[in-house]
């Protein structure tokens, strides 16, 4: 058989192609029965707003990581850096308590108008169970953010799911993904709440219509049949236009109220942080209902009620069969339903009133994190942080004085040398790495841009009020002002490559140090020139050499190497740290006088008397009344140095100031105490070609001796030595070339030099206060640093001058071993000593200031962070 | 013919249901071992999830006094290890081991976290209200038994705690599986 197939007549009309005029007239020419109505538009309203927060989850998920590590800061990332980010999340957090209102408002029509009456029983059960959708995706999506309110509230769900006899157990396993609530959950509740929920209510939506539609031409609500077929009107455009108005109302009204408040972004989920979560709204009356049920009676409360209610709420179609569609001649359904809905909002206006949480002190802020302000953290915060954490040891003002009596190693935060002395940085790592012996680390108790924070909160305890100095300040026009506020020129300086500590750190020993390690050791054992070695690895030698004496505990020690400490060859160590004590010889005899238990460590007995452990603790612990513990200064390695120097001391009796030094290329300026005059613009002492006289002990006393000048000359005395006289200008050139020297230095660096250097140079004479007490008797014009009248009376070229060229009869021009650069950082340090005013009793900063540095301070340690992954990366990769 | 027709559909609409059948249930397997993965999941736990852990030196605890005391461990949380800190409460009464009590911070009822209440000298858990006395035994409140004791021994004058959870809600101390 053959049969001919009759191809249809193909016309010029895309709609043979595409079919949308049939489309269209489906999707928007069909007739509704009974005309347009507000009461039908309503159900559309449902769609608009199940499609804004579909549209908002959706760009909401573009910016979010679902992980413990990450989703708490990529939440805060949307909120505060993402353009508009605040206002969808807004939009999409107070759009999941409108659609709970919407479900609600539908329900409860659906059960006034009896539309759940037959034959439309089926749509009344797909409207419970999008009603229980809708309030699973806002519970999942509560702890998507990670912040205290979702990980508690989630945590206490999860408890009373546990207590479904039997099997609650393994059903809060199966949803929390394991014992305890972690990245499973948030992967698995992520995954409920963006793909599973959201599917399966668009499914209950469409059965919902398909089940709605199904009796054809059946009267809905109020409408009797002939009406419905007197007036049917197309669905566009006068439906679309009803339902348009509603959405358009509710979407603008959605906006506003979310441009007023923003979706509240609280501290970051913390299991060992107490924290009172409370439920939602909807949910306020199962957490009062909780209240009633006790003891063993609980599980009533939380699980058999509301599954009880729920079957009913699901059968009811199926329970009340009467034909009676009139609200007011169903008065059993109607009084049932004005019960239930009076019950609940009684339970949940009498949860509200009652709550405790309004009441009683809150234990963790609801409002740790400020959402209305661009950044998450917040001075007053961090105030209340130091306090809580910081104070029981440190005291509120940052001193320290509550347990300097039992351990002496507390720094003085308001100290300005301290301050001095650390980066911002360094005080980063010590608040998470903690500090032997006593502060403990607070990695896992403070999120990153906590300590952070408090790091600069630190800094701001030693700044006095703005315009508290001399007048002076206002006039330099380099460096001082920053000195005298460290804060301002700390932070510079990290940014700016990367440190040796964090090379060290992430590396262990550089390689090769191992073998350089024993024969630096006995080198100085044998009591050799502990300078003769170049300055460069030995820090390193002595580190490797502490890894592999097997000491573990001190390589860690290492890692807050202080720098200015790490580049100073053993001689220097010694005589910057130890010396004022100990006597230059080690023999301590000037000190005995007032420290009788001081040792002579030139004798051999009481060298043999001690294992090296004993002396490296000695010297990092400090050792009865007056050995103070240096591991705020030393390094581990550099203990290790000391002991060698020291054992070097008895094995070699006599006065070290009589020890040949070699003409080391590194102690070439810093041992000759009068040279020819730098050229200025070198800038640096190192730089300065000088054939020194070596020999000459560095002590405070031949040098005074020596520098018995004419003070009308202000001019070191050249004994030897190339002299550039077109460059040897005045001071004030000197300044102007420590211009350019001081900026190639970086801050931090800068001020640890001037520490040393003060110690080194100055201290014999001025005292570690700058008071010069001691030696006022010897020398009546020492100044007191400390005096205010003398500060203001001095400008700072003046006391570079000072420095560089001496002044009067005692004091001697440094001029070679201190460069004019160096100088100037000097008198910074020197200006640090006059007294600050009364601080207040929290640190002068403005919010925004405070802002500012902490940004500043993220950027350094993201920076420092990812050198770090750079360099531990590198190496390991096989 | 008809008839035959009639019987082949019948027999057709069996395999289809056969077939579909034996893909879904056997597509179903791997789906519930996938889902079910955290339920069968064991011998996961790192080292320090089961052994005792240094909390503090036994001098440095305050006598007859409640204190906070964060216990450090490492738990295995899906594709990584955390550190995670959980307080507990100790008091000391004397040196002896005898003269310790360390408590678990986690409340028998639903898990909040309880705190002391010096004032009233009773703990407190603000999430339902729950109190207990001094000693951790139930006052006031929901909570369905008193609060968790932990195991824990003096070791060179440390303090050792075993952290363990208990399963909320219910009145018989049982230990959840980490």
């Amino acid at each position: 058989m053959h049969t001919e197939v009759v191809q249809p007549q193909v016309s010029g009309d895309p709609e043979s192609q595409t079919g949308w005029r049939r489309l269209h007239e489906r999707l928007f020419r069909e007739p509704v029965p009974g005309g347009a109505r507000w009461a039908t538009a309503f159900r559309s309203l449902l769609s608009v707003a199940f499609l804004a927060q579909a549209i908002s989850g959706v760009l909401l998920a573009m910016n979010y990581a679902p992980s413990t590590g990450s989703a708490w800061a990529s939440v805060r990332f949307i909120q505060e850096e993402v353009q508009a980010g605040w206002l969808i999340r807004a939009m999409h957090y107070w759009g999941s308590s409108a659609m709970v209102v919407l479900v609600l408002t539908h329900v409860v029509r659906m059960f006034i108008t009896a539309t759940y009456k037959k034959p439309r029983e089926l749509a009344w059960v797909v409207s419970i169970l999008c009603l229980g959708c809708t309030l699973a995706l806002a519970l999942t999506g509560d702890i998507l953010p990670w912040d205290q309110q979702g990980y508690w509230a989630t945590k206490i769900r999860l408890g009373i799911v546990s207590t479904i006899p039997s099997v609650g157990e393994s059903i809060r396993t199966l949803v929390q993904g394991g014992p305890q609530i972690g990245n499973l959950t948030l992967t698995r509740f992520f995954t409920l709440h963006v793909v599973i929920l959201p599917a399966l209510l668009v499914g209950l939506a469409c059965a919902y219509n398909y089940f709605y539609k199904v009796p054809e031409g059946f009267p809905s609500e109020r409408q009797s049949p002939d009406r419905l077929a007197t007036r049917p009107e197309p669905f566009w455009p006068g439906h679309v236009w009803k339902g348009a108005v509603l959405a358009a109302v509710l979407l603008f009204g959605l906006a506003i109220w979310s441009g007023y408040h923003r979706a509240p972004l609280q501290a970051k989920a913390d299991p060992a942080l107490s924290y009172e979560a409370r439920p939602e709204w909807f949910f306020m009356f199962l957490y009062q209902l909780l209240k009633y049920f006790q003891g063993p009676y609980e599980i009533i409360g939380t699980f058999f009620l509301p599954s009880i209610f729920g079957v009913l709420l699901v059968s009811w179609p199926f329970l009340d069969r009467g034909r009676q569609r009139d609200a007011r001649r169903r008065p059993l359904a109607m009084g049932l339903l004005s019960a239930v809905v009076g019950g609940l909002a009684g339970l949940t206006i009498v949860g509200y009133a009652t709550d405790t949480r309004k009441h009683g002190p809150t234990l963790a802020p609801a409002k740790l994190v400020a959402p209305s302000t661009p950044r998450s953290i917040e001075k007053p915060e961090v105030a209340r942080i130091f306090k809580s954490e910081c104070a029981s040891c440190h005291d509120d003002d940052g001193t320290g004085n509550v347990i300097r009596k039992a351990t002496p190693a507390v720094p003085d935060f308001t100290s300005l040398a301290w301050q001095m002395a650390q980066t911002d940085l360094d005080i980063v790592q010590q608040i998470q790495v903690g500090k032997e012996p006593a502060m403990p680390a607070y990695k896992e108790r403070l999120t990153k841009e906590q300590t952070l924070a408090l790091a600069i909160y630190i800094r701001a305890l030693s700044v006095g009020p703005v315009g508290a100095g001399p007048t002076l300040a206002a006039t330099s026009p380099l460096g001082e002002r920053d000195v005298r506020n460290p804060v301002a020129s700390a932070p510079v300086s990290a940014a700016t490559g990367p440190r040796p500590e964090s090379t060290d750190r992430a590396a262990g020993a550089p390689p090769g140090a191992t073998a350089l390690a024993p024969q630096v050791k006995s080198n100085e054992q044998a009591g050799k020139s502990p300078a003769t070695a170049p300055s460069d690895p030995k820090p390193a030698a002595a580190l490797a050499h502490v890894a592999a004496s097997g000491r573990p505990e001190l390589t860690a020690n290492a890692g807050s190497f202080v720098r200015g400490a790490a580049f100073m060859e053993s001689d220097r160590l010694y005589r910057t740290y130890c010396k004022a004590c100990h006597d230059v010889d080690g023999s301590g005899k000037l000190a005995r006088r007032s420290m009788p238990e001081i040792p002579d460590m030139t004798d051999p007995r009481w060298s043999g008397s001690r294992t090296d452990a004993d002396l490296f603790h000695s010297i990092l612990l400090g050792k009865g009344k007056f050995m103070r513990p240096m591991n705020d200064k030393l390094s581990a390695p550099d203990a290790d140095r000391l002991v060698a120097f020291v054992r070097a001391l008895a094995m070699q009796p006599g006065p070290l100031a009589s020890r040949p030094v070699g003409p080391a290329p590194y102690s070439l300026p810093r041992d000759v105490f009068a040279v020819a005059a730098t050229p200025p613009a070198v800038g640096s002492a190192a730089a300065a070609p000088t054939v020194g006289v070596p020999s000459q002990p560095a002590t405070g006393s031949p040098l005074l001796a020596l520098a018995d000048v004419p003070q009308s000359s202000r001019r070191p005395v050249p004994i030897v030595g190339a002299q550039p006289p077109a460059v040897s200008g005045t001071a004030e050139r000197a300044l102007v070339a420590a211009a350019t020297a001081a900026a190639s230095g970086t801050a931090d660096t800068r001020i640890r030099t001037a520490i040393v250097q003060y110690r080194e140079f100055c201290m014999n004479c001025h005292g570690v206060d700058g008071r010069g007490t001691e030696s006022k008797a010897a020398m009546p014009t020492i100044p007191d640093f400390t005096d205010v009248a003398w500060q203001n009376s001095k400008n700072r070229f003046e006391l570079a001058s000072s420095i560089i060229e001496g002044k009067g009869k005692d004091m001697p021009a440094f001029e070679g071993r201190i460069s004019a650069g160096e100088a100037q950082d000097l008198v910074a340090y020197i200006r640090s000593f006059g007294p600050r005013q009364a601080r207040p009793s929290s640190p002068v900063l403005s919010g925004s200031e405070f802002q500012k540095r902490v940004r500043r301070l993220e950027q350094q340690h993201a920076e420092l962070e990812r050198q770090l992954r750079e360099l531990s990366a590198g190496p390991r990769r096989p | 013919m008809a008839d035959l027709r009639h019987h082949r559909r019948g027999f057709l609409s069996f395999c289809n249901a056969v077939l579909l059948s034996v893909v879904g249930m056997l597509g179903a397997v791997p789906v519930f071992r996938y889902v079910g993965y955290p339920l069968r999941r064991r011998g996961g736990s790192s080292s320090t999830e089961q052994s005792f852990v240094d909390v503090a030196a036994v001098a440095d605890l305050p006598l007859d006094e409640w204190r906070l005391v964060p216990l450090e461990i490492v738990h295995r949380d899906g594709w990584e290890a955390v550190r995670r800190q959980h307080p507990v409460w100790v008091r000391k009464r004397g040196d002896s081991e005898g003269e310790i009590t360390v408590l678990s911070s986690v409340c028998p009822h639903l898990g909040c976290p309880v705190n002391w209440r010096a004032e009233e000298s009773k703990f407190f858990c603000r999430c339902h209200a729950a109190a207990f006395s001094a000693d951790g035994q139930t006052l006031a409140g929901p909570s369905p038994r008193s609060m968790d004791p932990l195991s824990f021994r003096v070791q060179n004058a440390r303090l050792l705690v075993r952290w363990e959870e208990f399963q909320n809600g219910v009145e018989k101390r049982k230990p959840l599986e980490a």
